[in-house]
């Protein structure tokens, strides 16, 4: 690993105008278990690291009646034992839970994973179903943009140097809500996705509707919206429309193979999957 | 009251506090000031080539870099087995990742930076990768030069061909015993190289005195003093030149053993601008495996003719390991799965086929069980499918051939006494082998399964231990054992031998980690013989010692020795009423009743080596005495599989050996529950893997992975059965390997009875089981993808 320099800014603006100042040659660091191994294998170059950890903006979950704010620092643990994300957003902290372990889970955030952008990133196919929007602020002051328009491929997203993501925005779901994450890896723990899924479950104004969204088997996560279309306004799905609606997100995935799993089990198991996780949800919508 | 003995007691394992609070220093924890150099390696991008041309002006520059020294600066074949292995390519690059240059800096990163400056040219030639390509006439050859390499007299490579290493059984009439059954069967299995995993990656750091041209060195060795012996035959230095120091490691599993990745760190310390410095190699986890060995891939391909009335006639065993670029190491389990290639049975008629291939892969060495998973895992399989075939039980049969104490093995050699047959039926009963019950999870689909393990300590017929057991001026004893603890508990064992010998508390004894130039002489912490061979060693030690005191002591009270007894650290003589701890006269001389001094520092010594081994035959491998002594267990595994995923979880598993005698059950217990989840873990996830170009995919443990607790079976059961073994310090044989031998293959077991399709390939991935569960459904009875 090349040698850095450490910065550690205490507010915004000093993290800004440092990351402004060395452009493409600073990046800011969250919990840093991406961009430490990312160093480590030289994938990233930065002569500067920007340590958001003790800005005080940045920090914390906060629940209101709007919805759910997660800051840039918020670790997947915090967000995990928020009783708000318990209570209205399930399938985010089904996300966390599948994340790697307790030790990393402690260290890594949940904006760190969107902002590394791969593919198999556990806790974006839940913030797709909650159509989250990233808050970012940079020299050229705030924006707001949705999930689905951030994330541009493997490790792109729609980023300036100088900008920093301070927390992503989770709208609360208009009506009784369920959800769920299915995380597919080669072990219990401790893994990357081979595929992840995502499912919510809303009993809106216009009846129920779902939303699906998968992980690792696209170059981004997706939506498979018309697999959703299919369930719309149906509560009780039979065995028929499971597998309509598993064909369906089966046509809106594209998966590669790699050492981790091939095309045709990756496919197998978003089928698999989906029917799981609507089940889930269905169920957990039962329950309450 | 009577004495409890320290033997079978459940003690406190010394060396975990220190553990646990971080304090015990490892290899990397070392410190050796300024002075210390460090060493990169820069590695080769193509699989097989002639190196024309490197050039290292670029690393020159890098602020800090001292040197860059490639291989024909340093072109020894160090090894133990099969000298075909340099510390770096000479000439040629034989895989991808191989080093060809070595960097020397003032610091880690300027070593890194310099490393990846390092530009070579090559002449691409054709490579190998598949061990059955490579044995194919006019394959590729990878080491054109095979005839020339020195071996050891029991190793056989075959020159002009990829064949490293053929070991060959030939007992009884093979065609004779094909005709006489009447099921005969011919399965094979196969599965990738694995990885040891072990936590702490190898470091080490060597040294070589201008002036005396000594050599010291510090590393992460399980073999102290091999590892000195073959570093001093490399360079051809008396073995009081080299001084091998070995700290704590932090796991082995045959990945330390023998000599590794000293050489590469050697290149760099003999070097005539860097020597009197020491220079520093740690091995970055992501270049664990292209810098030291890795489990062979292998193919086992049995042959299996039986009776109507279920017993076996004749086997005809293949086994083609795939060694990579080297078979130093990897040549000895080829022999030692051939010389156990009858597995726990009797077989009257046998014909076996053992190689070690060489292919353009990091190469293959020393793993637990060492030859056997890659046996069992085969054999086992075919065993439970020909009971099926006949319509027999798998129990029963495996019964009805069981290799019974006194019939011969494949070598001839007839079997010790053991109790396998009692350990097959108490497993198959504590998982209630025989019932069929409903899955706990729903929709899931349940099966049983068992298999047998067997495994001999795998080492040259005069593999020896020593040990000097010194009792010190209050009492405490210091013990010098060359044996590496790396967590198996050795040291813990070797207390409780000393306690027991000479009646003083385990906690005043003290083991110390390896160092050649304060201790005595022991060949190698592998091949589960350390209990067994350096136990001999001590309790002899401890006996020499003890007669020395009780001698001394006897003079002094005016009594006979067999009058003293020591207990509690207690020197007593009943019949005088005398009783007084063990003090400085132990050390500083008794002044006896004449008025004289006598005695000084008691010293126990004791030595042992095997009386009897005799090589096998290297056309048929018969032998009557072929190896030490076997152990033999079983395992039993209760599993349920996820049809929808392929998901396996482990409901229970058991696992029974034969041990002999246990002398520290807790640490046989946490050794079969490790070796059982390791077997596991191997049987489910582990694999390494490349592109088609023989890039390494699976470097780190992003993409090797083993089970994590998450993974292991929900209950796992251990026992012992204790038939006494001779010689033996107590009756005890080795336990250290056992447990990894055969999880595997009765996991593959449970999942034939529970999908109904029989995989040929390790490990059983969610992926892979998930593949043949659909194969299953269209009817298929062998998946083999
Ligand atoms: C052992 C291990 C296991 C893992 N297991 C999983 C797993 O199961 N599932 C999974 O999805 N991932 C896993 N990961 C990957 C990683 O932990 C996650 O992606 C994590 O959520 C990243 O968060 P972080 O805070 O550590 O990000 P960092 O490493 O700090 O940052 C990641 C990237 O985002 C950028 N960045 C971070 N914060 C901001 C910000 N506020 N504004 C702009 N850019 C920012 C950084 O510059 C960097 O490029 C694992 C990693 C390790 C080491």
């Amino acid at each position: 690993m090349l040698a850095f320099e450490l910065e550690r800014p205490r507010s915004l603006q000093e993290a800004i105008s440092i990351l402004e100042k060395f452009g493409n040659r600073a990046m800011p660091k969250a919990g840093g278990t991406d961009l430490l191994m990312w160093m480590k294998d030289r994938l990233v170059t930065p002569e500067v690291v920007v340590d958001l950890s003790l800005i005080p903006d940045l920090a914390g979950v906060n629940f209101s009646k709007d919805g759910l704010r997660i800051g840039a620092m918020a670790t997947c643990t915090e967000v995990l034992e928020s009783a708000a994300v318990e209570d209205h957003f399930p399938a985010l902290r089904d996300a966390c839970l599948s994340h790697s372990d307790w030790l990393i889970r402690n260290r890594a955030t949940v904006v760190g994973n969107v902002c590394s952008a791969v593919p198999s990133g556990d806790v974006m196919p839940a913030l797709y179903c909650y159509d989250a929007t990233i808050r970012i602020v940079g020299p050229r002051g705030e924006r707001s943009i949705p999930i689905n328009k951030f994330i541009l491929g493997p490790r792109k997203k729609d980023m300036i140097a100088g900008e920093i993501v301070t927390h992503v925005f989770l709208p609360l779901p208009e009506g009784k809500s369920s959800g769920c994450y299915l995380k597919l890896g080669r072990r219990n723990a401790l893994d990357l996705a081979q595929v992840g899924v995502a499912c919510v479950a809303i009993d809106g104004k216009n009846g129920r509707e779902y939303r699906l969204a998968y992980g690792a088997v696209a170059p981004t996560p997706v939506r498979a919206l018309e697999a959703e279309k299919a369930l719309q306004g149906i509560k009780a799905p039979d065995d028929a429309l499971l597998e309509k609606v598993s064909a369906l997100a089966k046509e809106a995935v594209k998966p590669i193979a790699d050492v981790r799993a091939g095309v045709e089990y990756r496919l197998a198991m978003v089928g698999e999957l989906t029917k799981r996780a609507i089940d889930t949800c269905v169920e957990r919508l039962k329950e309450e | 009251m009577e004495k409890k003995s320290m033997i079978g007691a459940w003690v406190t394992r010394v060396y975990d506090p220190e553990k646990a609070a971080g304090t015990l220093k490892f290899t990397d924890d070392l410190s050796f000031g300024s002075e210390l150099l460090y060493a990169r390696a820069a590695r080769s991008t193509i699989p097989c080539g002639k190196i024309v041309n490197i050039d290292y002006s670029e690393a020159l520059k890098v602020p800090g870099v001292v040197k860059v020294i490639v291989g024909k600066n340093f072109p020894i074949h160090f090894g133990i087995y099969l000298k075909d292995r340099t510390a770096m390519a000479v000439e040629k690059v034989r895989y991808i990742g191989e080093p060809v240059a070595l960097v020397v800096a003032e610091s880690e990163d300027a070593a890194e930076e310099g490393a990846l400056k390092v530009r070579v040219e090559y002449e691409e030639e054709t490579p190998v990768f598949d061990a059955a390509e490579a044995m194919k006439e006019n394959a590729p050859l990878v080491h054109p030069d095979l005839g020339s390499y020195e071996h050891v007299s029991f190793v056989t490579p075959v020159p002009g061909t990829n064949i490293a290493q053929h070991f060959k059984i030939r007992r009884g009439d093979i065609e004779k015993g094909f005709e006489e059954a009447d099921q005969v069967l011919e399965e094979s299995f196969s599965c990738p190289q694995i990885a040891h995993a072990f936590l702490e990656p190898h470091a080490c750091i060597c040294l070589q005195d201008p002036v005396s041209q000594e050599v010291t060195i510090w590393s992460t060795a399980q073999s102290a003093f091999t590892l000195r012996e073959l570093v001093a035959k490399g360079l051809e230095l008396p073995l009081h030149k080299v001084r091998v120091i070995a700290p704590p490691i932090g796991g082995g599993f045959g990945g330390k053993a023998g000599i590794t990745v000293e050489p590469l760190c050697l290149a760099a310390a003999l070097d005539p601008d860097i020597k009197g410095r020491p220079v520093k190699l740690f091995v970055p986890r992501e270049e664990v495996l292209t810098t030291s060995w890795v489990r062979q891939g292998w193919n086992t391909k049995v042959k299996m003719g039986v009776k109507k009335d279920g017993t076996i006639s004749a086997m005809k065993v293949e086994l083609v390991f795939d060694t990579g670029t080297s078979a130093e190491y990897g040549a000895n389990p080829v022999r030692s799965a051939g010389y156990t290639s009858m597995g726990c049975y009797y077989v009257p008629n046998i014909w076996t086929d053992s190689y070690g291939v060489y292919t353009n892969k990091p190469f293959g060495g020393a793993y637990r069980g060492f030859g056997l998973p890659e046996l069992m895992g085969g054999l086992e399989a075919v065993v439970d499918a020909i009971a099926y075939r006949i319509g027999m039980d798998p129990i029963e049969f495996r019964l009805k051939n069981l290799l019974k104490p006194g019939l011969p093995t494949c070598t001839g050699m007839p079997m010790p006494p053991h109790a396998l047959d009692k350990i097959i039926k108490k497993v198959a009963e504590k998982i209630d082998y025989h019932r069929e019950e409903p899955p706990v999870r729903k929709g899931w689909k349940r099966g049983k399964g068992i298999a047998l393990a067997i495994k001999a300590p795998a080492m040259p017929a005069d593999a020896s231990s020593s040990a000097t057991v010194e009792i010190l001026g209050d009492g405490s004893v210091k013990v010098l054992a060359a044996t590496m603890d790396m967590g198996q508990g050795a040291y813990t064992a070797y207390a409780q031998i000393v306690s027991e010998e000479l009646g003083v508390p385990m906690e005043r004894v003290k083991c110390y980690y390896p160092d050649t130039a304060a201790q005595p002489y022991d060949w190698q912490t592998v091949a589960s013989r350390s209990l067994w061979s350096m136990g001999m060693a001590i309790k002899r030690a401890c006996e020499d010692a003890r007669s020395q005191l009780l001698a001394l002591y006897a003079e002094y009270w005016q009594c006979n020795p067999e009058e003293i007894t020591i207990e509690d650290g207690i020197v007593k003589c009943p019949k005088l009423g005398k009783a007084e701890p063990i003090d400085e006269k132990t050390q500083n001389g008794f002044k006896m009743p004449d008025g004289k001094y006598k005695g000084g520092p008691i010293i126990g010594r004791g030595h042992f080596v095997p009386p009897d081994v005799v090589y096998p035959d290297l056309e048929t491998g018969q032998s009557e005495k072929s190896v030490v002594h076997f152990t033999v267990g079983a395992v039993g595994v209760d599993i349920e599989v996820d049809p929808g995923t392929g998901e396996i979880v482990v409901n229970k598993a058991v696992a029974g050996y034969d041990a002999g005698r246990v002398i520290s059950p807790l640490n046989v217990k946490c050794q079969i529950e490790g070796g059982t989840v390791q077997g596991l873990s191997a049987g489910m996830f582990e694999g390494i893997y490349y592109d088609k170009n023989g890039k390494l995919l699976t470097p780190d443990f992003t993409d090797y992975k083993i089970a994590t607790t998450m993974d292991v079976p929900w209950e796992i059961e251990s026992f012992c059965e204790e038939t006494p073994e001779d010689p033996s310090p107590y009756g005890n044989r080795g336990v250290g390997e056992h447990s990894m031998i055969s999880p595997a293959a009765a996991l593959g077991n449970a999942l034939y009875k529970a999908i109904g399709i029989r995989i040929h390939q390790y490990p059983f991935t969610r992926e892979r089981v998930y593949m043949a569960i659909k194969a299953a459904e269209r009817g298929e009875k062998d998946f083999w993808g």
